[in-house]
């Protein structure tokens, strides 16, 4: 053989030597996930099986999310998808799934994890009627991933959905999910401690945001800025919450940035600190992840409640 | 005993009818109970509905009032019907009012299996997939009225009546590419416009009288084409590049029936789009532009001179291409207030040598996402007027004042 023929079998060799490796290595699971809460719980369940994508950054107003090719692509590609539910993705994710036309992802097929499921719904409204606010939630509060004990049945729900479409996977799903929801028990019991002595402190917020946070630690909402959800308050509204701010003696005004001159108005004229909170973990920084994230909720409340309101 | 009676007899009257529906929740017969149309009222199944009514007032100087500018208006009220057909068809319909007409103005049906998972068929009548404000609705413009250039070349709207083939795929991760393809009976021109070159009334060129022509062939359909390609260059903007074809043919007698000749019609667009929008406060901004480029037949016929004697009869046809374009810019405050501008310059599509151009600001305030008013004052120059068949150019400046309300089903597509 000549030095040519040698040297391209060895050329081939080579080329060809990692292509076993991949042929026989299984693509881990695509899993697109509406926020950064979820992508996080579905990693920490799904370790090295799945490859996350979260389509928002924590950061993002769950209203207002631009449909775009970076959202549509990730659905398009997905084996699974993971959301809020309760209408906190309505004015966007049906779009999406409608143009992705994805059927491993379709609502009621096993790739589809809505993780309100088994959630039982705060702040139903009595009527259905827009007069009652542009922006209601038919279905009640959406924010339940602020509560770190209906956190825990977001991860059921979580080991649940990727067990029912991966069977094969199912017990390494369950025992990850175990070592996590023990992680988060721990945690749970760690915050109930420390806002035990807050239990009846007051505190103020601007949309209905807070409420399953709040039963969970025995907080109590005393009003919100927004009287209509969706509706800008006027002077006299922010009059009207100044006053019962200042009647109850509240601490704590919780706000989005975008909120925050609206509660700076209502904290010039009584004894009350502003935190600025985000409603999701992030996909970066201090933020990133589900208990770090809630860890950050609960610490501001711990230094900014008052316990002499108790 | 006789008052008791009464009560019992009314007793029994009132629960006769509960007891049989309770045996009907328990009924284990399948048809009986569970199951089974109880009324042939049944409302389950209806299609979602949405409303939008749209009022404007405008003020202008004494020019514009000439234009039809001024008052207040009824621009429309549209109502909307979207529902699925079954599990591979889905069927809209939007029916518009004004003052005068009611119209049908899209009706179409949407298969979403036959080809590929990233395509779908239109078929009936709605707007053409052209470039990017021309298919949309005037409600959910971000300007008062279609840009000049539009009302000039297409009349607003595109629309026809046909079959338009869309699909999408994914270049990446960030990035996709999208295309459609019509082919229609005619491509017929329909907007609802307040003020610029199809202001003051409908323009519906499908209404207009048709003329006898010749038998149809099978060239003689307008087609529809667009490409165009989406990148997410950051995490917050989306840059879109696209390009459009219309081209509809049309086959007219010229002296005689003998004479056949070929009228034809079309128009290229090429558009760009940059958004950048900051989510967690609503706030950025977004750029568009779209250039036209208009070509279009006229025949007419010469008498020769000699009225009445057909023989001398020449039948003209002449040909002009004519080009302009739109620019707008708004910057989004947040989510509730929006300001911006647009500038249109177009050449005449009957004569390329007259030229017109008009600026506008324009500002928005969403009380919250059904309901909108909009404040826009808007510069004509040499715009068309036609007056008994008398064109004239005039010049005016006109102040509106829209509004604009919202009901029932809506969501937030992408913008293709």
């Amino acid at each position: 053989m000549s030095r040519i023929s040698n040297g391209v079998l060895a050329i081939l060799i080579l080329f060809l030597l990692p292509w076993p490796g991949q042929i026989f290595a299984e693509d881990p699971i695509r899993v697109v996930t509406t926020t950064p809460d979820l992508a996080d719980i579905v990693r920490q369940v799904g370790g090295d099986r799945v490859s996350v994508i979260s389509l928002t950054n924590g950061s993002e107003d769950l209203h207002n999310i631009r449909p775009r090719p970076r959202l549509l692509n990730a659905v398009f590609k997905a084996d699974m998808l993971v959301q809020i539910g309760l209408d906190m993705e309505h004015a966007w994710l049906p779009q999406l799934l409608n143009a992705a036309r994805n059927d491993r992802i379709r609502p009621g097929t096993p790739g589809f994890i809505n993780c309100s499921a088994g959630i039982q719904p705060l702040d139903i409204p009595a009527a259905t009627t827009r007069k009652d606010g542009p922006d209601l939630h038919l279905k009640g509060n959406p924010h339940y991933n602020l509560s770190p004990v209906r956190g825990r049945q977001i991860v059921a729900n979580i080991i649940e959905g990727l067990s029912n479409k991966y069977p094969q996977y199912s017990e390494e799903f369950k025992k990850r999910g175990a070592e996590y929801l023990q992680q988060l028990d721990q945690k749970i019991s760690d915050w109930k401690t420390r806002l035990a002595p807050f239990k009846g402190a007051g505190f103020i917020e601007y949309h209905p945001t807070w409420s399953y946070f709040a039963k969970d630690f025995d907080l109590q909402i005393v009003d919100r800025i927004e009287a209509k959800a969706g509706v800008t308050p006027h002077a006299t509204r922010l009059a009207e919450v100044t006053e019962k701010a200042q009647q109850n003696n509240v601490g704590l005004i919780i706000v989005r940035p975008v909120n925050q001159d609206l509660a700076r108005k209502i904290a010039a004229n009584c004894d009350a600190k502003i935190a600025i909170l985000p409603h999701h973990s992030s996909v970066k920084g201090n933020l990133k992840g589900y208990i770090p994230f809630m860890e950050h909720i609960v610490s501001t409340f711990e230094k900014n409640l008052k316990v002499e309101q108790r | 005993m006789k008052p008791l009676s009464l009560v019992l007899a009314l007793l029994i009257c009132i629960g006769a009818p509960l007891t049989s529906l309770q045996a009907q929740d328990g009924s284990s017969r399948i048809g009986l109970g569970d199951y089974g149309q109880t009324t042939v009222l049944d409302n389950r199944f209806n299609p979602a509905i949405s409303f939008i009514g749209d009022m404007v007032a405008t003020w202008s100087d004494d020019e514009g009032i000439e234009a039809g500018a001024d008052g207040f208006k009824l621009r429309g009220a549209e109502i909307g019907l979207f529902g699925a057909v079954d599990n591979a068809y889905e069927f809209h319909g939007i029916i518009f009012f004004d003052d005068e007409d009611v119209e049908l103005e899209e009706a179409y049906v949407m298969a979403t299996d036959w080809l590929t998972p990233t395509s779908h068929i239109k078929a009936g009548r709605f707007n053409m997939d052209f470039g990017k404000l021309s298919p949309i609705h005037d409600a959910e413009l971000p300007m008062m009225d279609k840009p000049s250039v539009l009302q000039e070349y297409i009349g607003g709207t595109l629309k026809g009546t046909g079959a338009e083939l869309h699909w999408w795929s994914p270049l990446g991760d960030t990035s996709l590419l999208r295309g459609s393809i019509g082919i229609f009976q005619s491509a017929d021109s329909d907007a609802h416009v307040i003020l610029g070159p199809g202001g003051g009334h409908h323009h519906h060129e499908d209404e207009e009288e048709e003329e006898e022509g010749p038998l149809r062939e099978a060239g003689d359909f307008a087609i529809n084409a667009r490409l165009s390609t989406l990148f997410d260059v950051t995490d917050s903007a989306t840059l879109q590049l696209g390009g459009s074809l219309m081209t509809a043919p049309e086959r007219v007698f010229g002296v005689d029936e003998d004479d056949i000749q070929d009228i034809n019609r079309s128009v290229m667009g090429l558009d760009l789009t940059y958004v950048d929008m900051d989510e967690s406060n609503g706030s950025g901004f977004r750029f568009q532009a779209e250039a036209l480029m208009n070509d279009q037949d006229e025949g007419e016929l010469d008498d020769g001179g000699t009225a009445g004697d057909p023989s001398d009869d020449i039948f003209n046809v002449t040909n002009t291409e004519a080009s302009g374009f739109y620019v707008m810019a708004e910057r989004v405050m947040d989510s509730n207030n929006t300001i911006g501008f647009s500038f249109n310059q177009y050449e005449h599509a009957e004569d390329s040598a007259e030229e017109s151009s008009d600026f506008g600001v324009f500002y928005t305030k969403k009380l919250n996402e059904f309901n909108r008013l909009r404040f826009e004052v808007r510069s004509f120059k040499d715009l068309v007027l036609e007056e008994e068949g008398v064109e004239e150019l005039v010049d005016f400046t006109a102040v509106s004042l829209q509004w604009t309300v919202q009901l029932g089903s809506h969501g937030h597509g992408l913008e293709w």
